[in-house]
């Protein structure tokens, strides 16, 4: 069986191996009449996925998990990836979180949400789909959403990007577009295995980091570095709203 | 100094104006995933993929960077290659083989 869903607009057509699977995806794929699809895990892919999530795992749980990877390929021939961040709506534009799991992205959005409520709105709370398109970059929401699963229908435009790291003191400065560039890199789910898609990864990264505003956030996940964010980001869109 | 050629698979892209190194295909097995390399680099790299020899590589940066001290021209080429061949982006001729 044959099930459909949408990335960014685009349709993907997925052969589940396992037909519970598609439980997991929010929207949950609708079954179509026809036999031709775009993604089926290969063996290898399924069985190297089950060595890396938890022991108790459910096959489903695994397939859709395993997904990830090949979904952000198969998205590159729209130029369009999946980026490992926390991703949010603040003032019409999409913000990004940047950072190794564990690092405090979801603690920040989160505390913000808890400190000033309605202000912000979840696209994805792991893994948003990111898009390249003719004269602007564009966040969608994707169906994995980490474990607190908060996520939206919202898609939004570039607005900026910030990579997180934990230090024992909050601060908050602006990098230029090269200290980005292997930060996000490194967080693309997409890993090429032929040359056309190392290129249009590298198309995507460049337009992505010419349609941002480029920060580095030092934190303690404290209600003071949110703070610091949200007055940061805040300033960034007072700007471009007088541009 | 062998022959030297790019390992099948590294490819040479650019990202707002910065020259990267990215690792598909068989290489991703090998080479870390992605690097950065300088102006110059990029520019010994492209050498390297047009077929040059060892030997041309030198005369060539000293053109292209009017360099006046070959010393210093030659300690930066051979650090960049050396570096390369380290993290496994480019062979040496016959490497490959060897290794197979």
């Amino acid at each position: 069986m044959v099930y459909q869903t949408e990335f960014a607009g685009h349709s993907l057509r997925y052969s589940f191996k396992k037909p519970n699977t598609r439980y997991f995806f929010r929207p949950i794929p609708r079954r179509v009449e026809q036999n031709e699809y775009d993604l089926r895990l290969t063996e290898e892919q399924f069985s190297r996925m089950r060595k890396l999530v938890p022991p108790t795992s459910t096959d489903s749980y695994t397939e859709y998990r395993a997904l990830i990877a090949p979904t952000a390929r198969k998205l590159l021939h729209w130029d369009c990836c999946i980026l490992h961040a926390v991703s949010f709506v603040y003032r019409e534009k999409a913000w990004l979180l940047i950072g190794p799991s564990g690092i405090g992205k979801s603690t920040q959005y989160f505390n913000w949400q808890r400190l000033f409520p309605g202000e912000i709105t979840m696209i994805s709370g792991d893994m948003p789909v990111i898009e390249l398109r003719k004269d602007a970059f564009w966040i969608h929401p994707s169906p994995w959403n980490g474990k607190e699963r908060v996520c939206s229908r919202l898609s939004a435009p570039l607005g900026g990007l910030v990579l997180l790291s934990q230090e024992g003191e909050n601060r908050m400065e602006r990098v230029t577009e090269k200290e980005m560039i292997l930060p996000v890199l490194i967080h693309l789910l997409a890993r090429p295995e032929e040359e056309w898609e190392a290129r249009a990864i590298a198309r995507i990264v460049d337009g992505m980091l010419r349609n941002a505003a480029c920060w580095k956030l030092a934190n303690k996940g404290d209600d003071d570095s949110t703070a610091l964010l949200r007055g940061r980001i805040g300033e960034e869109a007072d700007l471009r709203g007088r541009a | 100094m062998e022959e030297l050629k790019i390992r099948p698979g590294v490819i040479l892209t650019e990202i707002c104006g910065e020259h990267v190194l990215v690792a598909a295909k068989e290489a991703r097995e090998v080479c870390p995933y992605v690097s950065m390399i300088s102006e110059s680099g990029a520019f010994i790299w492209r050498q390297i993929s047009r077929g040059a020899k060892s030997s041309d590589l030198l005369p060539l940066v000293l053109e292209e960077y009017e360099i006046e001290d070959p010393e210093q021209a030659k300690t930066m080429m051979n650090g960049f290659i050396r570096q390369m061949l380290e993290s496994g982006y480019l062979l040496e001729e016959g490497e490959e083989n060897e290794k197979e």
